[in-house]
């Protein structure tokens, strides 16, 4: 009876500890995944002339830049004015939640940005 | 046989500590009662957890909200109080009560295709971001860094 409580209890405790880490994990994973998709919409927009787009393969590589710098890579896609951003999916290692037999969990981000040609009001 | 008979026969059966179905009951029922306090306190500190974890999470998308407001300022002190104010507005959105909230920018790069690099502390009470009446504060920080806007309006 007390070892299924405290094992009850260390679950509820790893849910809470490690889906807390989970999730700040996801945010700044977030963050990285929305700079890199301005780096790569920004960019994008630089066309040789005003008005016009650079070509995608750069954007591309500007917002991978962005990613593999962060510590945290990922793959960039170009859809019309549109830069999507995808970071990899990667392994958290969790603490409480591995006395249950749960060692990891996965965090992955996506996030787009668009090249516009008009000024940025903050 | 009546059941007030029953329960009394039951009751006979513990006052002679005959080692059987009811006295182990009993037994475990003392054990709840001895460890409820405890679990009481195990509560309370999971509960204690979960608020803090949330509320780091909060502090953590402050410092993406203070990057997002940096990049895009014209100049680096329009840039710091940018930052600062987004972050403050984030967290007052996420319901987190810092005690003091300090936004920190680096601004070493601040030039079109630089960087800017946030940190955003918040000190937060434990009565008031875990469990009421629990003494101390905690700082919760998060960091955050982005590009520069290549194309914002110096002024």
């Amino acid at each position: 009876m007390a070892v299924v409580m405290v094992l009850a209890l260390l679950t509820v405790a790893g849910l809470v500890v490690d889906g807390a880490r989970a999730e700040s994990a996801h945010i700044s994973a977030l963050n990285e995944a929305e700079q890199a998709a301005r780096v790569g919409a920004a960019t994008l927009g630089a066309g040789p002339r005003r008005g016009t787009l650079a070509p995608s393969g750069e954007a591309v590589a500007a917002a991978e830049a962005w990613m593999a710098r962060g510590g945290h890579p990922g793959t960039a896609t170009v859809r019309g004015n549109e830069v999507l951003v995808t970071i990899d999916p990667f392994p958290m290692p969790t603490t409480l939640l591995s006395v249950v037999g749960i060692r990891q969990v996965t965090i992955s981000a996506h996030a787009s940005a668009r090249a516009v040609d008009q000024p940025v009001t903050p | 046989m009546n059941k007030a008979m029953l329960r009394s026969e039951a009751r006979h059966g513990l006052g002679r500590r005959r080692p059987g179905r009811e006295a182990e009951s009993g037994a475990a029922e003392a054990e709840l009662v001895m460890l409820a306090p405890l679990l009481l306190v195990v509560a309370g500190l999971i509960l204690a957890m979960a608020r803090l974890g949330l509320a780091r999470s909060r502090v953590e998308d402050a410092a993406g909200a203070a990057v997002s407001a940096a990049v895009v300022a014209p100049t680096a002190s329009a840039a710091q109080s940018a930052a600062s104010a987004a972050a403050r507005q984030d967290l007052a959105a996420g319901g987190v009560t810092c005690t003091t909230t300090v936004v920190h920018l680096d601004l070493s790069s601040f030039r079109p295709g630089g960087e800017v690099w946030a940190r955003v502390a918040c000190t937060v009470s434990l009565s008031s971001a875990a469990v009421p009446g629990l003494p101390g504060s905690v700082v919760l920080a998060g960091t955050g860094a982005g590009p520069v806007d290549p194309y914002r309006n110096p002024t």
